[in-house]
C-alpha cells in the first residue's frame, strides 16, 4: 500500500512540474522606434539569453540598414557621388531583397525614395508640401533602376540616386531575429513575440492560450490603440503600413508618409493601412508600402495573383481581405461596433 | 429503506447549494477584479508600475516632458512635449498588450496583466 | 470468506469501470469544457462498499478502479481528476457515513459525496493547469451533484435492501 501510494504523490509531482512555463521579455529603443521581445521557454535563463540575443541581433543590424548613421554602409553610398561602394553582406542581402520586392511590386516598393521623403520633410521641423518643380526634381532620381548591384557585396548608384532602406529594415529584423530564435537550444525559446515596431513577429507556441497561437490585433486607423480585426498566427508576421502614424496637416490637408513614386505625393488611394500576413516579414515589410500605393483594386488583384494574404481598410470604414487570408491564419472581424464593415 | 429522508440531508443539499452560491458570487466579484498594470519606462527604465483598478486616479509627470494619466482601468498619455505626438494621438489604452510609444522622449507606456483578447496589436 | 471479499471487490472494480465508461456517454463537455472532468456515476459503488465492506476495501475497489478507467481510455489528467474527486468523495461519505441513520439518510451522505467528488476534480484540474480560471465551473457542477447524487444514493438503497432480503453478508 505504502508503495502504490509513493507511486501515486510521483506522479503528482511529474504533473505539478510539466506545463510550467518561463519568460523573459526586453524592451528598447532600435532603427528610430519601439521594439519588445518576449521569449517564452522552459526556463527563464535560458528564455532570458535568447531575448537578450535577439536585442544584440536587432542593435548589431542597425548600422547596416541605417541611412543616417555616418558609420553606416548606406551614408558612405549616398555619399558616393555615383562611385562603386563596398557594402557589408547584411548591407547587401538587404539591399537585394529591396530591389526584388521593387522588381516584384512593378515599383509600388521603391528604396530610391529618399530624396522625396527628404524633400516633403515628414516628421520633422519643417513638414510642408513642396513646390511642384521641386517634387519633379526629386522624381528624376527616384527609380530603383538606379541601383546596381555588381555582385561581390558591390553597389552602385547611378542618377543620384539615394537609398533607404527604412521600408524593409524592421522586416529584415524580424527575419534576421526568427532565425536567431530557431538556432537557440531545445527548450530556450519554444515562443516568441517580436514587435519591431508596426512588424510583428510571432514564433512557436503561445503558452498563454489554447492551441499555442497568437492573436494579433489589426490597429484601427481612427484609434491605434484599438482594433478593428484579429489574425490568428504561428509562426508568421504580420506588418500594418497606415497613414496616420506619421503625417502633418498644412491647409486643413493631411499628409502621410507613404509616398506614390509615380506622383511624388503622398499615395492617395482612399487607403488608411494595410496589413500583411507572410512568413517572411521583409517581404510584407515591402507588400504593405506597395498595396497601400496600388490601392484597393490593384492591391486585391496583386493579392491574387501573388497569393499574398492581405487585410485593407478604406476610408469609408470598409475592410477587406484577399482570399490567402483565410489559408495562413484566423481572420476575426471586430469592427462592427467602431463603424467598420465587413466588406466581404 | 435507507433512503428516508432525514432533516440532515436538507442541511447537506443546503450546505451544497449554498457553497455554489457562494462561489458564484465571490468568482462574479473576482472577475470584474482582472488584474492590470500600467508600467512606464523612461530609457529602458521601469519608472512607475501601477496597478488599474476602478478606484485608479493617478497623474505621472515625466519632468513636464510627458504626462501620463491613470484613469480607472485605463491609462492615456495626457500631452507630450515631442514633436511628432504619436504617443498623444494613440489614445486611451485599455488592454494587455497595448503601448503608447514616445519615441523622442524614449518612453514607452504599456498595459501588462492577465492574457486578454489579444497578443500584440500591429499599427 | 476472505475468496468471498476479494471476488466482491472484483466484481465492485468491473462495475466502476463499466460505469466510468458510460460517463463518456454524457456530454459534460458542453456544460465544463475541462476535458477528462467527470459526473462521478462510479461513486455510486464506492458508496456501497463503504456500508458493505471496510473503508480499506473501498479504497482498494476505487484505486484500481481509477488506474483501470485510466489505463482503458485515459489520458493523465483524467486519472487525476478521478483520483483526487474519488478520494475526495470516499473520505466524506465514509465520515458522513458514521451519523447516517440519525442525522442523514444514504441519500445526503450520496450528495455529499458527489459534490465533495467534483470539488476534487476541480482542485486537480487547478493543479493540474495551473490557473484558477476552472473554479469558475464549480457551482454548475456544484448543482449537479444534487439530483446525482440523489440518484446514486436512491440506487445504492435500493440495491441494499434487496440485499438484505437474499440475506447477502460479507
Amino acid at each position: 500500500m505504502k508503495r502504490f501510494f509513493a507511486a501515486f504523490l510521483l506522479l503528482f509531482g511529474l504533473a505539478g512540474c510539466a506545463g510550467r512555463q518561463a519568460s523573459y521579455t526586453t524592451d528598447f529603443f532600435a532603427m528610430d522606434t519601439f521594439m519588445s521581445v518576449a521569449v517564452y521557454g522552459d526556463n527563464e535563463d535560458s528564455a532570458q539569453q535568447a531575448a537578450v540575443a535577439c536585442e544584440q541581433e536587432v542593435n548589431a543590424l542597425e548600422p547596416a540598414l541605417s541611412r543616417t548613421r555616418e558609420d553606416s554602409d548606406l551614408y558612405c553610398l549616398n555619399h558616393a557621388d555615383g562611385a562603386v561602394c563596398q557594402v557589408s553582406d547584411e548591407t547587401y542581402a538587404a539591399i537585394e531583397a529591396a530591389v526584388q520586392y521593387a522588381e516584384l511590386t512593378g515599383g509600388a516598393f521603391d528604396p530610391t525614395m529618399a530624396p522625396l521623403t527628404d524633400l516633403w520633410g515628414i516628421n520633422t521641423e519643417n513638414a510642408h508640401v513642396p513646390a511642384q518643380t521641386e517634387i519633379d526634381e526629386a522624381l528624376t532620381h527616384v527609380g530603383y533602376g538606379n541601383i546596381q548591384l555588381l555582385g561581390d557585396n558591390q553597389v552602385q548608384l547611378l542618377n543620384g540616386a539615394q537609398l533607404d532602406l527604412g521600408g524593409i529594415g524592421k522586416g529584415f529584423a524580424t527575419d534576421a531575429v526568427s532565425t536567431l530564435l530557431a538556432q537557440q537550444p531545445e527548450g530556450a525559446a519554444t515562443g516568441a513575440l517580436v514587435q519591431l515596431g508596426g512588424n510583428i513577429g510571432a514564433f512557436g507556441e503561445n503558452p498563454a492560450r489554447d492551441g499555442g497561437n497568437w492573436v494579433v490585433g489589426v490597429a484601427d486607423p481612427d484609434n491605434n490603440a484599438e482594433f478593428v480585426a484579429t489574425v490568428e498566427v504561428r509562426d508568421a508576421s504580420v506588418v500594418t503600413s497606415g497613414d496616420y502614424e506619421r503625417y502633418f496637416e498644412q491647409d486643413g490637408k493631411r499628409y502621410h508618409h507613404i509616398f506614390d513614386p509615380k506622383t511624388g505625393y503622398p499615395a492617395d488611394t482612399g487607403l488608411r493601412s494595410v496589413s500583411v500576413i507572410d512568413q517572411n516579414s521583409t517581404r510584407a515589410d515591402a507588400l504593405t508600402t506597395a498595396l497601400f500605393v496600388m490601392g484597393l483594386d490593384d492591391g486585391l488583384a496583386f493579392c491574387a495573383e501573388n497569393n499574398i494574404a492581405a487585410v485593407f481598410i478604406t476610408s469609408d470604414k470598409q475592410i477587406y481581405t484577399s482570399d490567402a487570408v483565410s489559408s495562413v491564419c484566423t481572420y476575426t472581424f471586430l469592427g462592427a461596433e467602431k463603424g467598420y464593415t465587413d466588406a466581404q | 429503506m435507507r433512503s428516508r429522508l432525514k432533516w440532515g440531508d436538507f442541511v447537506i443539499i443546503g450546505v451544497v447549494l449554498a457553497l455554489a452560491a457562494a462561489l458564484t458570487a465571490v468568482l462574479a466579484a473576482g472577475t470584474t477584479g482582472d488584474r492590470l498594470y500600467a508600467e512606464v519606462w523612461q530609457d529602458n527604465q521601469l519608472v512607475e508600475r501601477v496597478a488599474l483598478t476602478d478606484g485608479t486616479d493617478r497623474t505621472i509627470d515625466l519632468d513636464g516632458h510627458n504626462v501620463i494619466v491613470l484613469s480607472g482601468k485605463s491609462a492615456r498619455m495626457e500631452s507630450a512635449d515631442c514633436r511628432d505626438q504619436v504617443c498623444v494621438r494613440t489614445g486611451t489604452l485599455t488592454r494587455a498588450g497595448q503601448v503608447a510609444v514616445c519615441l523622442p522622449n524614449r518612453v514607452v507606456l504599456k498595459i501588462v496583466g492577465e492574457t486578454g483578447e489579444i497578443d500584440a496589436i500591429v499599427s | 470468506m476472505k475468496a468471498k471479499k476479494l471476488t466482491l471487490c472484483g466484481m465492485l472494480t468491473a462495475l466502476a469501470v463499466v460505469l466510468s465508461l458510460v460517463e463518456r456517454l454524457f456530454p459534460l463537455d458542453a456544460v465544463v469544457p475541462v476535458p477528462g472532468v467527470k459526473l462521478g456515476l462510479a461513486n455510486v459503488v464506492t458508496l456501497f462498499a463503504l456500508t458493505r465492506l471496510s473503508v480499506r476495501d473501498a479504497l482498494a475497489v476505487l484505486l484500481c478502479r481509477v488506474a483501470l478507467s485510466s489505463l482503458l481510455m485515459g489520458s493523465v489528467t483524467a486519472f487525476l481528476f478521478s483520483l483526487f474527486g474519488g478520494l475526495l468523495s470516499l473520505t466524506v461519505m465514509w465520515l458522513l457515513l458514521h451519523a447516517e441513520g440519525r442525522f442523514c439518510s444514504l441519500l445526503g451522505v450520496s450528495v455529499a459525496g458527489a459534490a465533495a467528488h467534483n470539488i476534487g476534480q476541480i482542485i486537480a484540474a487547478v493543479i493540474w493547469m495551473q490557473t484558477g480560471a476552472v473554479v469558475a465551473y464549480l457551482p454548475v457542477l456544484l448543482v449537479m451533484s444534487v439530483p446525482l447524487g440523489l440518484v446514486t444514493g436512491l440506487t445504492c438503497s435500493v440495491v441494499l435492501a434487496h440485499l438484505q432480503k437474499i440475506d447477502f453478508y460479507v
